[in-house]
């Protein structure tokens, strides 16, 4: 359904359709699930080239100045093409750098993230595998220099082939997100296997060294999480599109009983809750993303709003999917289980339907 | 701001798939896109992603609803009659019918003025044509002069007339119809009811049987309605009626404007779970004017389909049902409760996690109305979530109440004064009308997405 996206926004939908369309078909993603890596480097050049690693970086830092709305768009479209690789954690940590970095933060970081010469990521989930600030307990202590951090943190995405990972940690009242370089001296990255093909990671931190130069100050979690889970979102919605497509395309074309199966209520009124819950999907997303981008003193309520109808509503849709398919949705060599499995990562990951109703009945205190 | 870098820009626009620039919309702040985004719980404001916003010597769009917004608050200020400011209650928070207190005489006079303020204003039918004595609102400029009317209680109006049987005069309607028939919905001079369902076709209704048959320069109506709200009150009645028999089911049906109050029209009321008005409606040899059939002969049932878009499409329900849950959170922070146990709790919380999604439903099917087009399978997809969250709504607000649920409107011990149990009963009737869920379902699954009908 039409979220009224303005002239130039549908370009950019459209642009980015095409590009994922030929760039990253499904023999991509599946090559990309056996990876080590997990990502191409001569895709991630290419979406440098197009201009989205700098979607919201200023022009002044090579990149377009660009909304966080612009950027759902994309990330939309990214999770239609089901895009394997570090996209998402990268533009967290746009996201953090634009918002709360200092300009020489900026300056050393956003040109080579623009240009795409550097992959940056974030480590936030400890041992919990929860997504609140309560759950962050790795604490910063304060040197001369700068910070020294020891602990382990969990669900790191792509931290195996990222350039600098930004830890959260604790630090007084409030948080820092430390620069923390792959190679550094005390820093290990174990792979973690997962059933989505996302590469995630533990990250076990031995008296590492940061400088003060390269830690932010955050005093609160809310604005970092907030965009991490709108791309979630985002990237969902596209998701869950293209698993309904695909299941709508194989409702028509499967014939049992001497008519396509499409044909049956029982299929029919299926694809009807799948689209009513997508169309909701989208407008809860593009609603807490524009909340975002304005600044909306409403925006966490409509995160963790968005964040808990998503989760939820995208299991619906791709549980319909293999029920529609019938066994051939569990064969590895049909697209759907492909949409199916990714769900997941995108339903846990920054909070499932419980841990965002439970957040919301505490904003409306009830 | 600092000086733009426009080749630099350019280039990177370019890069995005934007092509060449559009000189009109190239703005030094990058997009500078006017996104509509409706938001009634926050800022209680239409708002225009504008980064360029005030920069420009042109109004923007969000200056431009700002200045409607006051312009409605200073017109409820100065022209609703006091005796209106304080009627409106928790009651018509859940009000299923608008039209329960128009029997309160001390109201009835204060009522009438309001609404002749209203239609001399354009804002009767915000939605009409101003030709034809509407308001020509945008959806935009409509959901800010819904905002304000609530949170002013200003009382609206909103009939059958208006809502429904207006819009579809004036869509499908000849010339001459509209000058003769909108003026009096407008006065209220003319009420309406929908003569639709029939015992023997509900959902099913291009199975209608009810029969008018030309006769000279008149059509002559034999048969029954049922299931017809305020056939009780209305003076006329839109009539679905088969006109040729012998045509396909869908090609023989004619719209007609029948006079409920013409010789051979009876009119019984249905009693029910609520006090609902509810009614069947037989006809028997009743002389229609044949310059009454809506539009052209044989067309009524592609009209009603239209008909029945707008209706599912209404923006001014998301008002209602946001009323209603504000007041379910009201009732969980009151103490008048014990505290919720957990489970009700986060229904509570699902619950209005489900209006945000309603919102922004129905900001998509007023966007498509805005763009003019008409919104199809999306009316319908709109409808049926709207209809079963307000059934859960409606359950919520039991669990919430336990055992207080069971009792009846005006007990005293009931929380809300038992409206929430009033609710929870009228509900289950939602699904049902203006087409049942497994109907919009099926609109959805075959004019929605294609798939073969069964």
């Amino acid at each position: 359904m039409d979220i009224g996206l303005n002239e130039e926004q549908e370009l950019l939908k459209k642009a980015a359709r095409g590009f994922l369309e030929k760039e990253c078909p499904e023999e991509h993603v599946r090559a990309m699930e056996a990876d080590d890596k997990g990502y191409s480097p001569q895709l991630w050049r290419k979406i440098a080239e197009l201009g989205w690693h700098g979607l919201m970086i200023a022009p002044q830092f090579g990149g377009s100045g660009l909304s966080f709305y612009d950027l759902c768009i994309v990330v939309e479209e990214a999770g239609r093409a089901l895009l394997p690789g570090p996209f998402l954690p990268n533009q967290v940590v746009v996201g953090l750098l634009l918002d709360a970095g200092l300009r020489a933060h900026q300056e050393r970081y956003l040109p080579a993230i623009a240009s795409g010469s550097q992959i940056h990521t974030y480590a936030f989930a400890e041992s919990t595998g929860r997504w609140t600030a309560d759950d962050v307990a790795l604490e910063a202590q304060r040197t001369d220099a700068g910070i020294v951090l020891n602990g382990s943190k969990l669900f790191v995405p792509d931290a195996h082939v990222a350039d600098v990972i930004w830890v959260l940690a604790r630090s007084g009242s409030g948080f820092v997100a430390a620069a923390v370089p792959r190679t550094a001296q005390g820093v290990r990255v174990t792979p973690l296997k997962t059933i989505t093909g996302e590469k995630l990671a533990e990250l076990v931190l031995e008296n590492v060294n940061i400088a003060r130069g390269e830690v932010i100050e955050i005093p609160t979690l809310e604005a970092f999480s907030n965009r991490a889970m709108v791309l979630e979102c985002a990237y969902l919605v596209g998701l869950v599109e293209k698993d309904f497509e695909i299941t709508v395309e194989y409702a028509k074309q499967r014939v049992a009983f001497g008519r396509p199966i499409g044909a049956f209520q029982a299929i029919q009124h299926k694809a009807a809750d799948m689209v009513t819950d997508l169309d909701g999907m989208r407008f809860i997303t593009y609603r807490a993303a524009a909340a975002l981008s304005d600044g909306d003193r409403s925006a966490n309520l409509k995160v963790a709003m968005a964040k808990a109808w998503c989760s939820e509503a995208s299991r619906r849709v791709v549980a319909h999917g293999q029920q529609i398919h019938g066994a051939i949705g569990f064969t590895e060599e049909y697209a759907i289980q492909l949409y199916f499995r990714r769900q997941k990562h995108g339903e846990l990951f920054w909070g499932d339907g419980d841990c965002h109703r439970e957040r919301v009945a505490q904003m409306l205190s009830i | 701001m600092q000086g733009p870098d426009l080749q630099h820009l350019t280039t990177s626009r370019q890069r995005l798939g934007f092509g060449l620039p559009n000189p009109r919309t190239i703005c030094p702040q990058a997009m500078g896109s006017l996104l509509l985004k409706f938001d009634y719980m926050d800022d209680r404001i239409v708002s225009f992603d504008t980064s360029n916003a005030g920069s420009g010597a042109q109004m923007t769009a969000r200056d431009q609803l700002n200045q409607f917004r006051s312009e409605v608050a200073n017109f409820v200020e100065s022209e609703l009659p006091d005796s209106l400011r304080n009627a409106s209650t928790i009651r018509s928070a859940f009000e299923e019918d608008v039209s329960a207190d128009r029997n309160e005489p001390s109201l009835k006079d204060a009522r009438a003025r309001w609404r002749e303020a209203l239609r001399a204003k354009g804002w009767l039918a915000p939605a009409w044509p101003v030709k034809y004595g509407g308001g020509g609102l945008s959806p935009a400029h409509q959901f800010v002069l819904i905002d304000e009317f609530i949170k002013r209680d200003a009382p609206r109006f909103f009939d059958m007339g208006l809502g429904m049987i207006g819009p579809t005069i004036i869509s499908h309607g000849k010339e001459e119809q509209k000058q003769r028939m909108l003026p009096p919905i407008l006065s209220g001079e003319h009420e309406w009811c929908e003569l639709f369902s029939e015992p023997a076709a509900g959902s099913d209704l291009a199975g209608l049987r009810c029969r008018a048959v030309k006769d000279g320069d008149e059509y002559v109506v034999n048969g029954q309605k049922i299931w017809t709200t305020l056939a009780n009150r209305a003076n006329w009645g839109l009539l679905m009626a088969r006109t040729n028999p012998e045509a396909p089911r869908h090609l023989g049906i004619s719209m007609l404007r029948v006079n409920m109050r013409a010789p051979g029209v009876t009119v019984r009321r249905i009693q029910n779970l609520t006090n609902h008005e509810f009614n069947e409606v037989f006809f028997e040899d009743v002389r229609v004017p044949a310059n009454d059939v809506i539009g052209e002969e044989g067309r009524g049932f592609y009209y009603l389909m239209s008909l029945l878009d707008t209706e599912r499409s209404a923006v001014s329900q998301v008002a209602s049902i946001e009323r209603t849950l504000e007041s379910l959170f009201r009732l969980a922070r009151s103490t008048e409760l014990p505290p919720l146990t957990k489970a009700a709790r986060m229904e509570l919380a699902n619950r209005a996690i489900e209006v945000e999604v309603l919102r922004g439903l129905s900001q998509g099917v007023a966007e498509l109305q805005y763009a003019g087009k008409t919104p199809a399978h999306q009316a319908s997809v709109l409808k049926l979530y709207h209809t079963e969250l307000a059934q859960r709504i409606a359950a919520t607000g039991m669990k919430m109440i336990e055992t207080h649920g069971l009792l009846f409107r005006g007990e005293k011990q009931a929380p809300l004064d038992g409206m929430i149990a009033q609710q929870y009963l009228y509900a289950s009737t939602l699904t049902l009308q203006v087409g049942t869920s497994e109907i919009q379902r099926n609109i959805i699954a075959t004019r929605g997405l294609g798939l073969p009908r069964g």
